[in-house]
Protein backbone atom coordinates (compact mmCIF):
# COMPACT_ATOMS: atom_id res chain seq x y z
CA UNK A 1 0.00 0.00 0.00
CA UNK A 2 1.14 3.51 -0.90
CA UNK A 3 1.14 6.27 1.59
CA UNK A 4 2.29 9.87 1.53
CA UNK A 5 5.07 11.05 4.23
CA UNK A 6 7.19 14.21 4.67
CA UNK A 7 10.22 13.19 5.76
CA UNK A 8 12.28 16.36 7.29
CA UNK A 9 15.74 16.26 5.92
CA UNK A 10 17.52 20.20 6.92
CA UNK A 11 20.61 19.56 4.89
CA UNK A 12 22.49 22.64 3.54
CA UNK A 13 22.81 22.64 -0.01
CA UNK A 14 25.56 24.54 -0.50
CA UNK A 15 27.00 22.37 2.20
CA UNK A 16 29.56 20.98 -0.11
CA UNK A 17 30.87 24.26 -1.13
CA UNK A 18 30.86 25.60 2.38
CA UNK A 19 33.12 22.56 3.42
CA UNK A 20 35.77 22.73 0.81
CA UNK A 21 35.22 27.22 1.61
CA UNK A 22 36.16 26.44 5.39
CA UNK A 23 39.01 24.25 4.42
CA UNK A 24 40.37 27.15 2.11
CA UNK A 25 40.46 28.93 5.26
CA UNK A 26 42.07 26.58 6.99
CA UNK A 27 44.53 26.87 4.78
CA UNK A 28 45.18 30.53 4.39
CA UNK A 29 45.06 30.92 8.24
CA UNK A 30 47.64 28.54 9.01
CA UNK A 31 49.96 30.93 6.19
CA UNK A 32 48.67 33.62 7.29
CA UNK A 33 47.66 35.00 4.43
CA UNK A 34 44.33 37.73 3.90
CA UNK A 35 42.27 36.43 1.20
CA UNK A 36 39.81 39.10 -0.50
CA UNK A 37 37.36 38.07 -2.65
CA UNK A 38 36.77 40.84 -5.10
CA UNK A 39 33.30 40.92 -7.32
CA UNK A 40 31.69 43.61 -9.66
CA UNK A 41 30.17 43.53 -12.45
CA UNK A 42 31.62 43.08 -15.97
CA UNK A 43 33.55 46.52 -16.52
CA UNK A 44 33.72 48.02 -13.26
CA UNK A 45 37.45 48.11 -13.10
CA UNK A 46 38.28 44.81 -10.65
CA UNK A 47 41.11 43.81 -12.90
CA UNK A 48 42.12 47.88 -12.93
CA UNK A 49 41.98 48.26 -9.42
CA UNK A 50 43.92 44.89 -8.86
CA UNK A 51 46.73 46.45 -11.23
CA UNK A 52 47.32 49.40 -9.31
CA UNK A 53 46.77 47.62 -5.49
CA UNK A 54 49.39 45.25 -6.54
CA UNK A 55 52.03 48.01 -7.83
CA UNK A 56 51.16 50.10 -5.02
CA UNK A 57 51.27 47.02 -1.92
CA UNK A 58 54.83 45.97 -3.88
CA UNK A 59 56.06 49.16 -2.89
CA UNK A 60 55.14 48.85 0.74
CA UNK A 61 56.88 45.04 0.42
CA UNK A 62 54.03 43.36 0.49
CA UNK A 63 53.52 39.88 -1.43
CA UNK A 64 50.91 39.60 -3.30
CA UNK A 65 49.28 36.65 -5.45
CA UNK A 66 45.89 36.69 -7.74
CA UNK A 67 43.44 33.75 -8.57
CA UNK A 68 41.54 35.09 -11.31
CA UNK A 69 38.39 34.04 -12.40
CA UNK A 70 36.55 34.58 -15.91
CA UNK A 71 34.25 32.31 -17.77
CA UNK A 72 36.48 31.78 -20.45
CA UNK A 73 40.56 33.23 -21.81
CA UNK A 74 42.93 34.72 -19.79
CA UNK A 75 43.55 38.41 -20.93
CA UNK A 76 43.04 39.99 -17.54
CA UNK A 77 45.59 36.76 -15.78
CA UNK A 78 48.14 38.27 -18.16
CA UNK A 79 47.48 41.87 -17.38
CA UNK A 80 48.41 41.06 -13.55
CA UNK A 81 51.11 38.74 -14.29
CA UNK A 82 53.15 41.29 -16.15
CA UNK A 83 53.80 42.76 -12.63
CA UNK A 84 55.80 40.14 -11.55
CA UNK A 85 53.37 38.59 -8.70
CA UNK A 86 51.97 34.45 -8.75
CA UNK A 87 49.01 34.46 -11.10
CA UNK A 88 46.52 31.54 -11.76
CA UNK A 89 44.16 31.98 -14.25
CA UNK A 90 40.89 29.76 -13.54
CA UNK A 91 38.77 29.47 -16.36
CA UNK A 92 35.09 28.58 -14.97
CA UNK A 93 34.09 26.73 -18.06
CA UNK A 94 30.44 28.73 -18.18
CA UNK A 95 29.91 28.73 -14.77
CA UNK A 96 28.45 32.59 -13.74
CA UNK A 97 30.31 32.32 -10.61
CA UNK A 98 33.19 30.88 -8.93
CA UNK A 99 33.01 27.99 -6.09
CA UNK A 100 35.01 26.71 -3.62
CA UNK A 101 36.43 23.78 -5.44
CA UNK A 102 38.13 26.32 -7.74
CA UNK A 103 39.36 28.92 -5.68
CA UNK A 104 41.15 25.41 -3.70
CA UNK A 105 42.58 23.74 -7.12
CA UNK A 106 43.66 27.97 -7.92
CA UNK A 107 45.60 27.68 -4.36
CA UNK A 108 47.02 24.31 -5.50
CA UNK A 109 48.44 25.67 -8.48
CA UNK A 110 50.17 28.97 -6.51
CA UNK A 111 52.25 26.68 -4.24
CA UNK A 112 53.83 27.31 -1.02
CA UNK A 113 55.15 30.90 -1.96
CA UNK A 114 55.14 33.23 1.09
CA UNK A 115 52.62 35.48 0.42
CA UNK A 116 50.73 38.50 2.38
CA UNK A 117 47.60 38.93 0.81
CA UNK A 118 45.92 37.06 -2.41
CA UNK A 119 43.15 38.56 -4.12
CA UNK A 120 40.46 36.32 -5.74
CA UNK A 121 38.88 38.47 -8.90
CA UNK A 122 35.87 36.28 -9.53
CA UNK A 123 33.79 36.19 -12.16
CA UNK A 124 31.62 39.79 -13.46
CA UNK A 125 28.24 39.63 -11.82
CA UNK A 126 26.36 40.87 -9.09
CA UNK A 127 23.72 38.32 -8.81
CA UNK A 128 25.42 34.45 -8.71
CA UNK A 129 29.31 35.63 -6.83
CA UNK A 130 27.00 36.48 -3.87
CA UNK A 131 25.77 32.81 -3.41
CA UNK A 132 29.63 31.13 -2.81
CA UNK A 133 31.74 31.21 -0.16
CA UNK A 134 35.39 30.90 -1.17
CA UNK A 135 37.05 30.74 2.18
CA UNK A 136 37.77 34.50 1.76
CA UNK A 137 38.57 37.06 4.97
CA UNK A 138 36.63 39.69 2.99
CA UNK A 139 34.17 40.32 0.59
CA UNK A 140 34.34 43.74 -1.68
CA UNK A 141 32.08 44.85 -4.13
CA UNK A 142 33.29 46.82 -6.94
CA UNK A 143 30.96 49.32 -8.13
CA UNK A 144 31.40 51.53 -10.62
CA UNK A 145 30.16 55.21 -11.56
CA UNK A 146 28.99 54.59 -14.94
CA UNK A 147 26.80 51.57 -13.72
CA UNK A 148 24.23 53.79 -12.23
CA UNK A 149 23.57 54.66 -8.29
CA UNK A 150 20.54 51.90 -8.38
CA UNK A 151 22.84 48.62 -8.31
CA UNK A 152 22.76 48.64 -4.30
CA UNK A 153 18.92 48.26 -4.48
CA UNK A 154 18.77 45.67 -7.48
CA UNK A 155 21.36 43.71 -6.14
CA UNK A 156 21.09 43.41 -2.60
CA UNK A 157 22.66 40.35 -1.85
CA UNK A 158 25.90 41.38 -3.43
CA UNK A 159 26.15 44.33 -0.96
CA UNK A 160 24.96 42.77 2.17
CA UNK A 161 27.52 40.06 2.35
CA UNK A 162 30.53 42.45 1.19
CA UNK A 163 32.30 44.21 3.98
CA UNK A 164 33.47 47.14 1.85
CA UNK A 165 32.41 48.94 -1.33
CA UNK A 166 34.26 50.40 -3.66
CA UNK A 167 33.03 52.90 -5.64
CA UNK A 168 35.27 52.99 -8.88
CA UNK A 169 35.81 55.23 -11.76
CA UNK A 170 35.13 58.56 -9.58
CA UNK A 171 37.46 60.66 -12.00
CA UNK A 172 33.99 59.84 -14.41
CA UNK A 173 31.43 61.83 -11.31
CA UNK A 174 31.60 65.28 -13.17
CA UNK A 175 31.05 63.69 -16.78
CA UNK A 176 27.57 61.92 -15.70
CA UNK A 177 24.53 62.43 -13.84
CA UNK A 178 26.04 60.50 -11.17
CA UNK A 179 24.49 61.38 -7.41
CA UNK A 180 26.47 59.96 -5.07
CA UNK A 181 24.55 60.97 -1.73
CA UNK A 182 21.92 59.08 -3.95
CA UNK A 183 24.15 56.13 -4.36
CA UNK A 184 24.99 56.32 -0.30
CA UNK A 185 21.49 56.30 0.39
CA UNK A 186 20.53 52.93 -1.27
CA UNK A 187 23.82 51.67 -0.59
CA UNK A 188 23.04 51.70 3.34
CA UNK A 189 19.43 51.18 2.66
CA UNK A 190 20.57 47.65 0.84
CA UNK A 191 23.35 46.76 3.45
CA UNK A 192 24.18 49.40 6.70
CA UNK A 193 27.02 47.60 7.91
CA UNK A 194 29.10 48.14 4.79
CA UNK A 195 32.00 50.92 4.39
CA UNK A 196 32.29 52.59 0.91
CA UNK A 197 35.47 54.25 -0.65
CA UNK A 198 35.42 56.35 -4.00
CA UNK A 199 38.32 55.63 -6.00
CA UNK A 200 39.51 55.92 -8.90
CA UNK A 201 41.79 52.92 -10.18
CA UNK A 202 42.65 55.33 -13.34
CA UNK A 203 43.81 58.41 -11.26
CA UNK A 204 44.54 56.69 -8.04
CA UNK A 205 42.33 58.94 -6.25
CA UNK A 206 40.85 56.94 -2.83
CA UNK A 207 43.62 54.47 -3.02
CA UNK A 208 44.63 55.30 0.30
CA UNK A 209 41.61 54.27 2.34
CA UNK A 210 41.49 51.12 0.17
CA UNK A 211 45.60 50.20 1.19
CA UNK A 212 44.38 51.31 5.00
CA UNK A 213 41.26 48.73 4.69
CA UNK A 214 43.79 45.94 3.33
CA UNK A 215 46.26 46.69 6.17
CA UNK A 216 43.30 46.51 8.92
CA UNK A 217 42.42 43.36 7.33
CA UNK A 218 46.36 41.76 7.73
CA UNK A 219 46.54 43.29 11.24
CA UNK A 220 43.37 41.64 11.73
CA UNK A 221 44.79 38.49 10.79
CA UNK A 222 47.76 38.02 12.38
CA UNK A 223 45.48 38.86 15.43
CA UNK A 224 42.46 37.57 15.24
CA UNK A 225 39.33 39.06 16.18
CA UNK A 226 37.94 38.40 19.45
CA UNK A 227 34.32 39.03 20.20
CA UNK A 228 33.08 38.79 23.56
CA UNK A 229 29.19 38.14 23.71
CA UNK A 230 26.69 37.75 27.09
CA UNK A 231 23.62 36.69 26.89
CA UNK A 232 20.59 36.09 29.42
CA UNK A 233 17.45 37.93 30.25
CA UNK A 234 17.68 40.71 33.00
CA UNK A 235 14.19 40.39 33.96
CA UNK A 236 15.27 36.97 35.56
CA UNK A 237 17.65 37.74 38.18
CA UNK A 238 20.90 35.84 37.73
CA UNK A 239 20.36 35.11 34.17
CA UNK A 240 21.18 38.73 33.23
CA UNK A 241 24.82 37.75 34.22
CA UNK A 242 26.16 37.03 31.29
CA UNK A 243 24.68 40.55 29.77
CA UNK A 244 26.28 42.72 32.89
CA UNK A 245 29.75 41.09 32.36
CA UNK A 246 29.27 42.91 29.00
CA UNK A 247 27.76 45.89 30.64
CA UNK A 248 31.09 46.44 32.28
CA UNK A 249 33.93 45.52 29.23
CA UNK A 250 32.18 48.39 27.56
CA UNK A 251 33.19 50.70 30.13
CA UNK A 252 36.80 49.88 29.56
CA UNK A 253 38.93 50.57 27.00
CA UNK A 254 39.60 47.55 24.88
CA UNK A 255 42.07 46.37 21.94
CA UNK A 256 40.24 47.58 18.60
CA UNK A 257 40.49 44.15 17.54
CA UNK A 258 37.55 42.86 20.32
CA UNK A 259 34.09 43.42 19.90
CA UNK A 260 31.97 42.90 22.88
CA UNK A 261 27.88 42.29 22.08
CA UNK A 262 24.81 42.37 24.78
CA UNK A 263 23.01 39.19 23.03
CA UNK A 264 20.10 39.61 25.59
CA UNK A 265 18.32 36.64 25.46
CA UNK A 266 18.31 35.98 21.65
CA UNK A 267 21.78 35.49 20.62
CA UNK A 268 20.62 33.68 17.23
CA UNK A 269 19.61 36.83 16.28
CA UNK A 270 23.35 38.27 16.18
CA UNK A 271 24.62 35.01 14.07
CA UNK A 272 25.15 36.90 11.30
CA UNK A 273 26.49 40.04 12.86
CA UNK A 274 28.92 37.59 14.44
CA UNK A 275 29.59 35.62 11.06
CA UNK A 276 30.09 39.28 9.30
CA UNK A 277 33.18 40.27 11.77
CA UNK A 278 34.92 36.87 10.63
CA UNK A 279 35.93 36.20 14.27
CA UNK A 280 38.72 34.44 15.48
CA UNK A 281 37.46 33.45 18.80
CA UNK A 282 34.70 33.74 20.43
CA UNK A 283 33.70 34.15 23.91
CA UNK A 284 30.27 33.33 25.15
CA UNK A 285 29.37 34.06 28.31
CA UNK A 286 25.79 32.97 30.17
CA UNK A 287 24.06 31.67 33.29
CA UNK A 288 24.47 28.20 33.39
CA UNK A 289 23.92 25.71 35.96
CA UNK A 290 27.27 23.38 36.06
CA UNK A 291 26.59 22.02 39.16
CA UNK A 292 29.44 25.10 40.85
CA UNK A 293 28.86 27.33 43.93
CA UNK A 294 27.08 30.37 43.17
CA UNK A 295 29.17 32.63 41.57
CA UNK A 296 31.34 30.58 40.20
CA UNK A 297 32.77 31.67 37.19
CA UNK A 298 34.62 28.79 34.80
CA UNK A 299 34.82 28.04 31.04
CA UNK A 300 33.00 25.05 29.89
CA UNK A 301 32.90 22.32 27.04
CA UNK A 302 30.36 22.75 24.87
CA UNK A 303 30.11 19.25 24.68
CA UNK A 304 29.80 18.64 28.60
CA UNK A 305 26.89 21.30 28.75
CA UNK A 306 24.40 18.76 26.27
CA UNK A 307 25.66 16.00 29.06
CA UNK A 308 25.79 17.43 32.29
CA UNK A 309 24.53 20.77 32.59
CA UNK A 310 21.30 22.31 31.61
CA UNK A 311 21.41 26.19 29.83
CA UNK A 312 18.90 28.10 31.70
CA UNK A 313 17.40 29.54 27.90
CA UNK A 314 15.07 27.41 26.28
CA UNK A 315 17.43 27.14 22.99
CA UNK A 316 20.43 24.82 22.58
CA UNK A 317 23.80 26.52 23.59
CA UNK A 318 25.73 23.94 21.71
CA UNK A 319 23.73 24.16 18.37
CA UNK A 320 24.58 27.68 18.35
CA UNK A 321 28.66 27.40 19.24
CA UNK A 322 28.80 24.55 16.41
CA UNK A 323 26.48 27.08 13.93
CA UNK A 324 29.53 29.56 14.54
CA UNK A 325 32.17 27.48 14.24
CA UNK A 326 30.76 26.29 11.15
CA UNK A 327 29.99 29.74 9.80
CA UNK A 328 33.73 31.24 10.77
CA UNK A 329 35.96 28.32 12.19
CA UNK A 330 36.33 30.21 15.22
CA UNK A 331 37.45 28.81 18.52
CA UNK A 332 34.55 29.14 20.57
CA UNK A 333 34.41 29.44 24.11
CA UNK A 334 31.84 29.29 26.64
CA UNK A 335 32.33 31.07 29.93
CA UNK A 336 29.75 30.09 32.46
CA UNK A 337 28.84 31.85 35.46
CA UNK A 338 26.47 29.80 38.13
CA UNK A 339 23.89 31.60 39.37
CA UNK A 340 21.98 31.16 42.80
CA UNK A 341 18.74 32.31 41.59
CA UNK A 342 16.48 32.35 38.20
CA UNK A 343 13.53 34.68 39.20
CA UNK A 344 11.49 37.04 38.27
CA UNK A 345 13.75 40.55 38.73
CA UNK A 346 16.02 43.20 37.81
CA UNK A 347 18.76 42.49 40.73
CA UNK A 348 21.47 39.76 40.17
CA UNK A 349 21.94 38.34 43.84
CA UNK A 350 25.23 38.77 45.39
CA UNK A 351 27.04 35.46 44.54
CA UNK A 352 26.31 36.74 40.59
CA UNK A 353 27.84 39.75 41.09
CA UNK A 354 30.89 37.82 42.70
CA UNK A 355 30.80 35.74 39.21
CA UNK A 356 30.45 38.54 37.01
CA UNK A 357 33.49 40.14 37.89
CA UNK A 358 35.62 37.09 37.92
CA UNK A 359 34.45 36.61 34.20
CA UNK A 360 35.66 40.27 33.56
CA UNK A 361 38.79 39.40 34.61
CA UNK A 362 38.93 35.78 33.22
CA UNK A 363 38.22 37.80 29.74
CA UNK A 364 40.50 40.53 30.39
CA UNK A 365 43.28 37.84 30.63
CA UNK A 366 42.71 36.34 27.31
CA UNK A 367 42.14 39.66 25.46
CA UNK A 368 45.71 40.14 26.68
CA UNK A 369 47.31 37.50 25.63
CA UNK A 370 48.32 37.64 22.23
CA UNK B 1 21.60 31.96 -12.92
CA UNK B 2 23.37 29.06 -11.44
CA UNK B 3 20.18 27.01 -10.89
CA UNK B 4 21.25 23.94 -12.59
CA UNK B 5 24.61 23.55 -10.22
CA UNK B 6 22.31 23.95 -7.66
CA UNK B 7 19.85 21.21 -8.45
CA UNK B 8 23.05 19.07 -9.27
CA UNK B 9 23.77 19.43 -5.46
CA UNK B 10 20.30 19.11 -4.26
CA UNK B 11 19.86 16.27 -6.50
CA UNK B 12 22.97 14.41 -4.41
CA UNK B 13 21.27 15.26 -0.99
CA UNK B 14 17.93 13.78 -2.94
CA UNK B 15 19.79 10.40 -3.35
CA UNK B 16 21.15 10.38 -0.17
CA UNK B 17 17.62 10.58 1.13
CA UNK B 18 16.51 7.74 -1.11
CA UNK B 19 19.27 5.42 -0.26
CA UNK B 20 18.14 5.92 3.39
CA UNK B 21 14.72 5.43 2.48
CA UNK B 22 14.56 2.60 0.15
CA UNK B 23 11.12 2.67 -0.17
CA UNK B 24 10.56 5.74 -1.59
CA UNK B 25 8.71 5.28 -4.78
CA UNK B 26 8.27 9.01 -5.59
CA UNK B 27 9.06 12.58 -4.77
CA UNK B 28 5.89 14.46 -4.82
CA UNK B 29 7.43 18.15 -2.90
CA UNK B 30 10.80 19.27 -2.35
CA UNK B 31 10.63 21.58 0.32
CA UNK B 32 13.34 24.37 0.05
CA UNK B 33 14.23 27.53 1.75
CA UNK B 34 16.62 30.24 0.43
CA UNK B 35 17.71 33.64 1.48
CA UNK B 36 15.24 36.55 0.53
CA UNK B 37 17.69 37.78 -1.69
CA UNK B 38 18.92 35.41 -3.22
CA UNK B 39 18.56 36.04 -6.90
CA UNK B 40 17.12 31.93 -7.79
CA UNK B 41 14.21 31.93 -9.38
CA UNK B 42 11.65 29.04 -8.55
CA UNK B 43 10.59 28.99 -12.21
CA UNK B 44 14.30 28.48 -13.38
CA UNK B 45 15.10 25.79 -10.52
CA UNK B 46 12.15 23.45 -11.32
CA UNK B 47 13.15 24.00 -15.15
CA UNK B 48 16.86 22.72 -14.47
CA UNK B 49 15.02 20.27 -12.31
CA UNK B 50 13.15 19.14 -14.93
CA UNK B 51 15.78 18.67 -17.20
CA UNK B 52 18.48 16.83 -15.02
CA UNK B 53 15.90 14.13 -13.84
CA UNK B 54 13.90 13.37 -16.82
CA UNK B 55 15.06 9.78 -17.15
CA UNK B 56 14.13 9.07 -13.50
CA UNK B 57 10.81 8.03 -12.77
CA UNK B 58 10.94 8.40 -9.35
CA UNK B 59 11.07 12.04 -9.73
CA UNK B 60 8.43 12.80 -12.32
CA UNK B 61 5.57 14.08 -9.70
CA UNK B 62 8.34 16.65 -7.72
CA UNK B 63 8.10 20.23 -7.60
CA UNK B 64 10.11 22.00 -5.86
CA UNK B 65 8.58 24.66 -3.52
CA UNK B 66 10.39 27.80 -2.12
CA UNK B 67 10.38 29.99 0.62
CA UNK B 68 12.21 32.98 1.17
CA UNK B 69 13.26 33.95 4.84
CA UNK B 70 15.70 33.71 7.26
CA UNK B 71 19.10 35.60 8.02
CA UNK B 72 19.67 38.27 4.87
CA UNK B 73 23.25 38.23 4.86
CA UNK B 74 23.13 34.18 5.76
CA UNK B 75 23.51 32.96 1.95
CA UNK B 76 20.94 29.72 3.17
CA UNK B 77 19.40 27.53 0.76
CA UNK B 78 18.37 24.30 2.57
CA UNK B 79 16.80 21.41 1.42
CA UNK B 80 14.17 21.43 4.64
CA UNK B 81 11.85 18.96 4.11
CA UNK B 82 10.30 16.19 1.47
CA UNK B 83 6.85 15.12 0.55
CA UNK B 84 7.17 11.42 -0.49
CA UNK B 85 4.89 8.50 -1.94
CA UNK B 86 6.18 5.38 -0.03
CA UNK B 87 5.52 1.71 -0.05
CA UNK B 88 4.43 0.58 3.00
CA UNK B 89 4.18 -2.91 2.30
CA UNK B 90 7.75 -2.60 0.99
CA UNK B 91 10.78 -2.93 3.33
CA UNK B 92 13.72 -1.34 4.55
CA UNK B 93 12.32 2.05 5.89
CA UNK B 94 15.62 2.59 7.93
CA UNK B 95 13.83 5.21 9.61
CA UNK B 96 11.14 3.00 11.47
CA UNK B 97 12.70 0.21 12.00
CA UNK B 98 15.53 2.21 13.90
CA UNK B 99 12.65 3.37 15.79
CA UNK B 100 11.40 0.00 16.74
Amino acid sequence: MKKVRTIQVGASIFEENDSVARANMQVLKERGVFCVNVMGSPGSGKTALLERSVKALLDKGIRTAVIEGDINGSLDGERLAVLGIPVVQVNTGGACHMDANMVRKGMEMLGPDKIDILFIENVGNLVCPAEFRLGEDVSVIVSSVPEGEEKPLKYPLMFRISSLCILNKSDLLEFTGFKIERFREYLFESASGIDLILLSARTGEGMNGWMDFLARGMDKKKSPRIVVAGMGDRMKGDDGAGCEVVEMLKKERLDGNVSVIDAGNAIENYLGVISKMKPGRVIIIDAVDFGGRPGDARFLDAASLVENTSSTHTFSLPLIIEHIRRETGAECLILGIQPERISFSHEISLPARQGVSKAVGMIREIISKP
Amino acid sequence: MHEMSLVSCLMAILEDTRKKKKNITSFLAINITINPYSCINEESLNFAFSVMCRDNPVYSRARILVSRSGDPVSREFLLDSVEVEINEEGQNDTGRRKHL
